[in-house]
């Protein structure tokens, strides 16, 4: 299976250049022959950003198990664990 | 004695995984799907080189196989307790595996300053309060972003956003075919540099569908 390079841009809202093309550059061209202006449009990195990592890891994904304390006036009253709520959930279901 | 797992991801049965630096990943089967986990007796603590360290991990996974449901943070169980939440939501986690097959993400983010939510208004009723309430919640989608959503509308299968916070006035999911990719991109980007909107716009990806992971709790 192929690799695919992960890739993260930005593009600010500078005035648009005449094509949207980008030309693509010869293989092993120095960078400071790239336009200024380009380099400046396009910010790239090979590495996830942090961003993606924070909202991928904490805030997307499945959900397999989570604890939950319920608490009043910071004393803790209840703690669950999700997984076993979930289970709890499906045997009433079943009756 | 009580084997505890971390898992990373739900993978189809019978995938090779990959080997990855550092890690002892394994393939725990499940009947119709699989966990592709480690052994460990306890969760990482929550740190960037432990994120960065796991979204390495997933991202090994998703460039391996075809189809990955990766998993959040910190999800440390019991085989047994796995075993139980793959029994009762394996048809679940089989359709999200079947819909994000041979797939990516790619995540557009609008940034500027998130739009300030408008107060909920007064109710008449309980229902008028909840109804008004989401309302407010909904994101509200700038014509940037609905033009980008325009240009890929025929590219991608599935598309979730999310609401703005801070520096980042809208973020857009999409589940693109990794076949489609490259065209993908080259679409968001001629929007955005044609568009005459103040937000710059930031393109990720192709990453693991994070986004396009399903709510195991929401038939709880």
């Amino acid at each position: 299976m192929t690799r695919r390079p992960v890739r993260h841009s930005t593009i600010p809202r500078t005035p648009p250049p005449p094509s949207p093309r980008r030309p693509s550059p010869p293989r092993g061209a120095p960078k400071a022959r790239v336009p200024a202006r380009r380099q400046k449009a396009r910010i790239e990195t090979s590495d996830a950003s942090l961003l993606d990592v924070i909202d991928s890891l904490l805030n997307k994904g499945v959900v397999l198990n989570a604890d939950v304390i319920l608490a009043l006036a910071n004393v803790d009253l209840v703690y669950l664990r999700l997984s076993a709520l979930l289970v709890a959930a499906d045997r009433l279901k079943e009756q | 004695m009580t084997r505890t797992l971390y898992v990373y991801a739900i993978v189809e049965p019978g995938v090779r995984l990959p080997r990855v630096a550092g890690h002892r990943i394994e393939r725990v089967e499940l009947g119709g799907v699989a966990a592709a986990a480690e052994r460990r007796t306890k969760a990482p603590p929550l740190s960037e080189k432990a994120l960065r360290d796991q979204y390495r991990v997933v991202a090994s996974v998703h460039q391996r196989v075809n189809a990955i449901v990766p998993v959040r943070f910190g999800a440390l169980v019991e085989r047994d307790e796995l075993e139980r939440i793959a029994s009762l939501r394996g048809r679940m986690l089989v359709a999200a595996l079947r819909n994000v097959k041979g797939k990516s993400q790619m995540t557009v983010r609008l940034l500027g300053s998130a739009p300030a939510r408008p107060p909920a208004m007064p109710a008449a009723s309980g229902t008028d309060y909840l109804l008004s309430r989401a309302e407010s919640n909904r994101p509200a989608v700038p014509p940037l972003a609905d033009a980008i959503r325009r240009s890929v509308a025929a590219i991608v299968s599935a598309e979730s956003i999310d609401p703005g916070r801070e520096s980042i006035e809208l973020t857009i999911n999409h589940l693109v075919p990794n076949g489609r990719l490259a065209r993908y991109r080259s679409r968001v980007e001629a929007v955005a540099f044609e568009s005459s909107s103040p937000a710059s716009v930031m393109i990720s990806g192709p990453m693991p569908p994070f986004a396009f992971a399903p709510d195991l709790w929401d038939e709880a």
